[in-house]
């Protein structure tokens, strides 16, 4: 029921990211290729060249803003809508165990915020000259060499978990908001920012116990200790996001009141 | 007799509004039970426990046995009063959605009703009128091999005419084993298809009957009986 649970949320979800993601692209490609603008060489009113490159330049500048609040708002509406509004009714009477509801949630929120990040940093390179891009080459290539492979595991690790307690605390904040009988929406929003509190608190609690080994050297930090701090700051959020998800998955299945 | 439905001491709060008082049921396999009571009544607010979209406050209810959860989910089809679907998908794409995940549910049959209602299977669920949105609601809950049906306020915003071929859906696709409990108010619409009645008032059960009953006591219709009891 997972499976089929998570097809229909990608159907339900691509018809925003995938138009996104070619404007995005295609203008990159477009913003590589025109000539960049001269501020100075104004003969004339109009110089037509000039005028397309600068709209081209904000268009591409406001589909990456674009991007990350659809990814956003995405996130927080399919959740909210589908769930806890009137299409929760449907979703609700499925014979289907509440916990994959929200998992199935969960991995498609994760998977479209992975792929807009690597569009948008895809798309970077896209617009870089391609002399630079070798520079940058190099240099990605000195950072991986000093991380390899360790390191680069534990970076991923690090961020797909930075990335799935964002979106769980979304969920819980929705979830404890739903508890209340009026303004639930305001409520979900005291709620986020008491998580977020909170989630800081016990992560400034946590840590001078992974930081204190990198401290105590002298001499600077090896990718060992690089790598014991980042693991040790996945476990405690991923600690945390497992918390998170279970206050979510209780609320929706003992306390669910859909009005 | 199998019992289908079955509840004790059924209570429901909003905040501090009472909505259900101690409700205690017990509905049999194979009837068609109207649930009739005055707009606030506790109606909704019934049905929605029954499907677990609601959690009750005190009491408990058991549907065959178990109480509302995945295992109920599966044998019983809910019609809820309001438009639950969504903005994306087409006709044809939301009867392949409830193939997906009911076992019960028989796609020719829907598309059958929807053919008989006019509707094009390719519009989309958003461009539909409010009335043809119910249609389509109401062709996807019967077009399940439920044991229970739950529908709330089957009628309530379809022209008269579609009216008739809905109560008609209902009685024919049912089968004789199942059992339907339908709420509305427009009770002299449906009177001729139901066989018990249970009047709701302000979260109270006031009274369960079998329409013969009724007739033969009191000589009255339902309608009148119901204008009686909650006359204002």
């Amino acid at each position: 029921m997972l499976g089929k649970l998570m097809k229909y949320e990608y159907r339900a979800t691509a018809r925003w990211f995938l138009p996104l993601y070619t404007a995005l692209l295609i203008f990159a490609v477009i913003n590589k290729y025109l000539p960049p603008a001269q501020v100075t060489a104004i003969e004339g009113a109009f110089n037509i060249k000039q005028i397309i490159t600068v709209i081209t330049m904000f268009a591409y500048f406001f589909l990456v803003v674009g991007l990350m609040v659809v990814t956003f708002v995405v996130v927080i509406q399919r959740f909210y809508k589908s769930l806890l509004g009137d299409e929760g009714y449907l979703m609700f009477t499925l014979p289907v165990k509440t916990w994959e509801h929200v998992t199935s949630k969960l991995f498609i929120a994760l998977f479209w915020n992975l792929l807009s990040i690597i569009i948008a940093f895809g798309s970077v390179l896209l617009l870089i000259p391609t002399q630079d891009l070798r520079e940058l080459s190099r240099s990605l290539k000195q950072i991986s060499e000093y991380l390899w492979p360790a390191g680069f595991i534990v970076i991923i690790v690090l961020c797909l978990v930075s990335l799935a307690f964002g979106i769980i605390i979304m969920y819980a904040a929705i979830a404890l908001g739903h508890l209340f009988n009026k303004h639930k929406l305001l409520a979900s929003f005291g709620m986020y920012l008491g998580i977020s509190t909170l989630s800081q608190m016990i992560a400034m609690l946590a840590m001078p116990f992974f930081i204190k080994p990198l401290t105590n050297s002298l001499i600077a930090p090896t990718p060992t200790q690089f790598n014991t701090l980042f693991l040790g700051i996945s476990a405690v959020t991923a600690a945390m996001a497992v918390g998170y998800f279970a206050v979510t998955n209780i609320i929706l299945k003992r306390k669910l009141n859909l009005e | 007799m199998n019992t289908v439905l079955e509840c004790k001491d059924l209570v429901k709060y909003f905040g501090s509004t009472k909505a259900l008082d101690r409700v205690n049921l017990n509905i049999t396999q194979g009837r068609i039970v109207g649930l009739l009571g005055p707009n606030g009544s506790g109606k909704s607010t019934f049905i929605k426990i029954c499907n677990d979209l609601l959690t009750a406050t005190a009491g408990e209810i058991l549907i065959g046995g178990l109480r509302p959860g995945v295992e109920t989910k599966k044998f019983v089809s809910f019609l809820p009063e309001k438009n639950y679907l969504n903005d994306w998908m087409k006709v044809s794409q939301i009867v392949a959605f409830f193939k997906d995940f009911y076992s019960d549910f028989d796609s020719g049959k829907a598309f059958d009703m929807l053919n008989r209602l006019n509707i094009d299977p390719n519009s989309r669920l958003k461009t539909l009128s409010k009335g043809t949105k119910e249609k389509v609601q109401l062709v996807l809950v019967m077009s399940r091999e439920a044991r229970l049906y739950l529908l709330d306020e089957p009628i309530g915003g379809v022209d008269p005419a579609a009216r008739d071929y809905i109560l008609d859906t209902i009685l024919r696709n049912y089968n004789e084993n199942a059992t339907v409990i339908l709420s509305t108010h427009l009770i002299s619409d449906i009177e001729t298809i139901l066989d018990d009645i249970i009047f709701l008032k302000e979260g109270q059960v006031v009274l369960t009957k079998t329409v013969d009953e009724i007739r033969d006591e009191s000589g009255k219709s339902v309608d009148a009986l119901f204008r009686e009891v909650f006359k204002c």
